[in-house]
């Protein structure tokens, strides 16, 4: 026990026994007549209210001050001790038992209250009263030996009931509102009334002036109206106080009337309580209406509400005392209500709490604005328990500030609660913060059929409406918030929420204009889901941008390789129609479905084709029929959808490229297309272009060759000479390789290969000019050194060759010896008829070219009968990436394979073996030459194949057979045989052939007769169906020669036969 | 321009006949132009001596000319005489063609048909 609670009880005691004995004393003074028993014992009031307003651990104290107090005056009045015990007893119990049912029905009884105010009569003046007379009356009896238990009870109840009501009421008036709730206060109203009642009473009962009994009883019932509960109260207690004191002075009112002395006290007494509890019900009543029509206790009206839930409910007044706490509070905290509810508050409040509560309270009051407090209080039982408490100002009916009201609430549990649930919803959620997701609890709603026709959204995070835009959507159902929202979404969740599983998805609503991510989980009961969503609009339409931009990337990149690819491809043939073919077959089906190339005002078809090779025909028959106006009808049958037509410019005519497409899953053609396209032809139209005057140089350069080169070169009877020319494999272009047969006279033949460095019209031009200096200058010369010493002198001519090599030899088919000399050229090869190869490296000088040479040397080889001899120039050995030495040993190789072939076959099968194949980037000649003189009396002609050069040939042979004694019919089927043959090879193996070609004829004499060889440089026809000419040529031949055979190879046909030469015949 | 390599000559042969003789050589090279005089040569004739006795050559093209002109002028109910000695280039060449039996070569021009022409009776 601490001191403040001993302070408080010992100043209790002092209180409750100094009222006691001063409201006994008084009552002394009206006791009855007989002096038995008070018409208006005031002390009982005091001990009642004392008990009500105290906590029941206090209730000792009050009970041992009345006691004692009670005993003592009675004793000081000489009433024996046992009765004055007894009455001790009854004073004490009478209102322990009144306080005891009151402060447990009511635990804080406001007499300002209609229900309070009935417990209150009952149970503190009509129960306690009589267990205080029954008490007295049986001490009055039995220990005070006095007589009539029952009058003395009834007097007792009357007068205690008094008391009680009229002290009690008015100290817990005290507690109630001092004025009516909403009214300011009115105390000077209240002392009015007060003055006005006692007085009226004064003169009622002093001076018989009946007339004013009225008027206590109407200044009671207006106090109850006007001022309130306490009002009447104090006024009632008053009034009784003068009543009770003019009864006990003798002037009864009742004198008046024939009645006893206690008939009247008794009429007196309950005059006088009817009147205060009509008053004070007034009031009550007056109360009630007055916090109904200001409706503060919303709560506190419902009292099963109220008492169920911890409803504590409080009022402060304008200068923010506490002046209400309600019942709840007080049975919450277990706190008696003692009337000093300021004190009250500050005692239950944790004491860690109050400071802060109490400074955020006056910090809210002196703005006067709502506010709300967390604090810890005091329950009943030690705990401390976490509140909340809310208040608000209350303002009366003239705007005037009168205080707050507020309530008190018990969130302990609810705090423990939803600590532990903002524990898992704050994992929960700082999972959704982190993703930055929305999250929201979803109820399918289903139709009458049971059909899934909406959802609610029960719960959203805040992340719920920045993802979806919808605001305030708790309770509200999708279709509310977005009425145009797609069904799929409704149908989605309801798969969900029926018995689905969780699922993740993206989808986009176009009627909220967004895309989200989804995550949606079905939840319990069936029939919600839950829902984490991202929107993610901004990702797709990124994404979107970003495909976009990938496509128009992949197209620039595919594009960019189709343009590649053209230039590329176009650049690797020849030719403005293989270019066009090219071009046209790489747009197709890439491109187009089919498309043409057509030049000089669509007079001429470069390039049609068709994705489907079937119709390439029919593009081709279509591209055939463009020149005339309007689309042709062929047109039509090929569906075509779109059409892209450009124009070509090339120098020598326009073209136009025209593009269409049939395929209807096709994208038709666009802007974009279209100037694609453009800036492809253009390309391509550089390259046919290119192609076009390639095609016109090439075509000039060949020109140009062809005649540069010997048409034919000088047969030499001793001497059998062939050559081949191949261009360079990359392009047709003419080289500066060449070759030339000179017939020096007096049976020599001088041979010469070539190079001039460089390729194209100059380089022609420079072995043009070259060529035509040797074959000038050789004749001239007196050897091959001099005569490339005469070449220098020639090279530094302006405007001639600048650098050249030169192989030159000189065959003297009498001596039977090779002079030769090389300037920078490769070394010429001679094959023996045994096959021996030598290579001729003497001679050797630095390649014709501006400098000046010291000397050119020459070296002389002799050539046995059957020896070929081979020139050639680098091109043929030379190949990229393959050492010189390598080059060499092949040519090598390939001559001696086929040294005895004749010499064109062998040139044929060197071009074969060295010059075909790819990897030569320059051209090659390769010119060889058989020494084979020619026999004495043999006939050797070589002729050029002409028809007009046969009758010299005869001629010739005629000649010759005129020096011999051959018979008549020899000669005549001899030229027969040899002519008609040399018919066939000028008129069939060279033809369409051009000129260029010679006839060998050779006729050698043997043993038995002549042996005759043609040939030719070229093929004969096939045997014709028509056998006409050929038909009689052959047998001709046949009838009048034995060993006829014709033998065909690459290099050329040879008739050779025999003419038998017998006995002469008519010699 | 030098000397033609073949000469084709005409005269009258009785009543309108026509000799043509061929002199120098027929080969390919002038082939065409010996038919095409001949043709010129044989007019309306009746019958046509052909004279190859002065023939230095013939080939098969000679051969191809000769077999035609036959068979033309057979169609035509000419008469068609070919004068190739033995021994000539001719009478060897058609020999060796197998066309001596179809041809009926003679020795010489036989003598204009009497009556008609002048100088006979």
């Amino acid at each position: 026990m601490d001191a403040s609670r001993i302070r408080r009880q010992a100043l209790l005691f002092v209180a409750v026994a100094a009222g006691y004995a001063v409201a006994s004393e008084i009552a002394f003074s009206w006791f009855g007549a007989d002096g038995t028993n008070a018409s208006f014992f005031p002390a009982a009031g005091v001990t009642f209210a004392a008990l009500v307003l105290t906590r029941r651990r206090d209730w000792w104290v009050v009970i041992l001050a009345a006691g004692l107090t009670e005993a003592l005056v009675d004793l000081g009045h000489d009433i024996d001790l046992l009765p004055a015990l007894g009455w001790g007893v009854a004073n004490t119990a009478q209102p322990l038992v009144g306080a005891l049912i009151l402060t447990t029905v009511r635990p804080r009884a406001d007499i300002s209250r209609t229900s309070d105010l009935l417990a209150f009569i009952v149970c503190g003046v009509v129960i306690a009263p009589a267990i205080g007379g029954a008490l007295g009356a049986t001490t009055f009896v039995a220990l005070a030996d006095g007589e009539g238990w029952w009058r003395f009870a009834g007097e007792w109840w009357v007068g205690d009931g008094l008391g009680v009501l009229v002290v009690g009421g008015a100290i817990l008036a005290l507690r109630a509102p001092a004025a009516g709730v909403g009214r300011g206060p009115r105390l000077p109203e209240a002392a009015a009334i007060l003055v006005a009642a006692c007085a009226a009473t004064y003169g009622l009962f002093w001076h018989d002036l009946v007339w004013l009994v009225f008027v206590p009883v109407t200044l009671l019932i207006a106090s109850g109206f006007r001022v309130g509960t306490r009002a009447v109260a104090v006024t009632g207690a008053a009034v009784a106080f003068v009543a009770a004191q003019a009864t006990a002075g003798g002037h009864r009112y009742w004198d008046t009337l024939d009645v006893s002395v206690s008939q009247g006290l008794l009429y007196l007494q309950v005059t006088l309580a009817i009147v205060i509890i009509s008053a004070l019900g007034v009031a009550a009543e007056v109360h009630e209406r007055e916090r109904a029509a200001l409706g503060w206790a919303t709560a506190e009206r419902s009292r099963e509400i109220a008492d169920a839930a911890p409803a504590m409910l409080w009022l402060t007044d304008a200068g923010n005392r506490c002046t209400f706490l309600s019942r709840g509070w007080f049975e919450y905290t277990g706190q008696r209500d003692t009337g000093s509810t300021d004190h009250a508050w500050e005692e239950a409040v944790h004491p860690e709490d109050v400071t802060d509560a109490v400074g955020e309270f006056i910090a809210h009051a002196e703005r006067r604005e709502p506010f709300s407090l967390v604090y810890r209080l005091h329950r009943a039982g030690g705990e401390y328990r976490w509140c909340v408490d809310a208040g608000r100002p209350r303002h009366g009916a003239d705007g005037s500030f009168l205080g707050y009201v507020g309530s008190v609430i018990d969130v302990h549990e609810r705090m423990a609660a939803e600590e532990a649930q903002r524990e898992s919803e704050a994992r929960l959620r700082a999972i959704f913060t982190s993703i930055d997701e929305g999250y929201c609890l979803c109820e399918l709603i289903t139709d009458a059929d049971g059909r899934p026709a909406d959802y609610r959204f029960i719960e959203v995070n805040p992340g719920f409406e920045d993802m979806t835009g919808l605001r305030d959507a708790e309770g509200r159902t999708a279709l509310e918030l977005v009425p145009d929202l797609e069904r799929s979404w409704i149908e989605t969740y309801a798969g969900i929420a029926l018995g689905g599983e969780a699922t993740r998805f993206e989808s986009g609503s176009e009627a909220m204009g967004r895309w989200f991510d989804v995550f949606a989980t079905p939840v319990p009961p069936r029939g919600r889901f839950a829902l984490v969503f991202k929107d993610i609009t901004r990702r797709r339409r990124e994404e979107e941008a970003l495909r976009a931009s990938e496509r128009a990337e992949r197209r620039a990149r595919s594009r960019a390789e189709l343009v590649a690819q053209v230039v590329g491809e176009l650049e690797s043939v020849d030719g403005v129609r293989a270019r066009a073919g090219r071009l046209v077959s790489l747009l197709v089906p890439r491109l187009a479905d089919f498309a043409t190339l057509t030049a000089d005002d669509d007079a001429r078809v470069l390039a049609a084709v068709h994705r489907d090779p079937d119709l390439t025909d029919a593009v081709r028959a279509l591209a055939g029929d463009l020149g005339s106006p309007g689309d042709p009808p062929a047109l039509a049958r090929l569906a075509p959808s779109s059409r892209i037509v450009v124009p070509l410019h090339l120098g020598g005519g326009d073209a136009v490229l025209r593009l269409w497409l049939s395929d209807p899953d096709r994208r038709p053609y666009d802007g974009d297309d279209a100037a694609f396209v453009e800036d492809l032809a253009g390309r391509a139209a550089l390259l046919l272009n290119a192609a076009r005057v390639q095609e016109t140089e090439r075509a000039i350069a060949l020109r140009l060759q062809r005649a540069l080169l010997p048409d034919a070169i000088a047969e030499h009877p001793g001497i059998e000479v062939a050559a081949r020319y191949a261009p360079a494999d990359d392009t047709l272009q003419v080289g500066g390789d060449w070759y030339d047969v000179v017939d020096l006279g007096g049976g020599c033949l001088g041979v010469a290969v070539g190079d001039v460095v460089g390729h194209g019209l100059e380089a022609a031009a420079d072995m043009s000019g070259l060529r035509i200096a040797l074959r000038a200058l050789a004749p001239h010369a007196d050897g091959p050194g001099s005569l490339l010493a005469l070449l220098d002198d020639f090279a530094k001519g302006p405007g001639e060759a600048s650098f050249a090599t030169v192989a030159y030899g000189i065959v003297d088919t009498d001596a039977g010896t090779l002079r030769y000399a090389t300037a920078g050229h490769p070394p010429p090869i001679v094959v023996d008829p045994d096959g021996h190869l030598r290579r001729l490296e003497g001679g050797r000088s630095m390649p014709l070219c501006a400098l000046e040479v010291a000397s050119r040397p020459e070296d002389e080889v002799t050539l046995e009968p059957g020896a070929l001899v081979v020139l050639y120039s680098d091109g043929l050995v030379e190949r990229r990436r393959r050492p010189l030495e390598e080059g060499f040993l092949a040519l090598e190789e390939a001559v001696r394979a086929h040294h005895r072939a004749p010499p064109a076959e062998v040139c044929e099968a060197v071009m074969a073996a060295l010059a075909d194949g790819p990897g030569r980037d320059d051209d090659a000649v390769v010119l060889c030459l058989r020494y084979s003189p020619v026999p004495a009396g043999a006939f050797v002609r070589v002729f050029p194949a002409d028809p007009a050069e046969l009758a010299p040939m005869r001629a010739a042979l005629r000649a010759w057979l005129a020096g011999r004694d051959l018979p008549g019919t020899i000669r005549t089927d001899l030229l027969l045989a040899v002519g008609e043959a040399c018919a066939n090879s000028v008129e069939h193996a060279y033809a369409g052939r051009g000129p260029g070609g010679v006839v060998r004829v050779a006729v050698t004499p043997d043993e038995d007769g002549l042996r005759i060889e043609v040939r030719d440089g070229g093929r004969w026809r096939p045997p014709p169906a028509d056998p006409g000419d050929r038909g009689r040529g052959l047998p001709l031949m046949r009838a009048v020669s034995d060993d006829f055979t014709v033998h065909e190879d690459a290099t050329g046909t040879t008739v050779a036969f025999r003419l038998a030469v017998r006995d002469p015949v008519g010699a | 321009m030098s000397t033609p390599l073949a000469a084709v000559e005409t005269a009258p042969w009785g009543p309108d006949g026509v000799v043509v003789r061929v002199t120098g050589e027929v080969d390919s090279s002038n082939v065409a132009e010996v038919e095409a005089r001949t043709d010129a040569a044989l007019g309306r004739a009746g019958t046509v001596v052909l004279d190859l006795s002065a023939v230095g050559y013939l080939d098969s093209q000679g051969l191809r000319w000769l077999a035609a002109l036959a068979a033309r002028l057979r169609s035509a109910a000419t008469g068609l005489v070919v004068v190739a000695p033995p021994d000539s280039v001719a009478e060897r060449v058609l020999d060796l063609a197998g066309l001596t039996a179809t041809l009926g070569l003679r020795p010489a021009v036989p003598p204009a048909p009497a009556g008609d022409g002048p100088g006979s009776g």
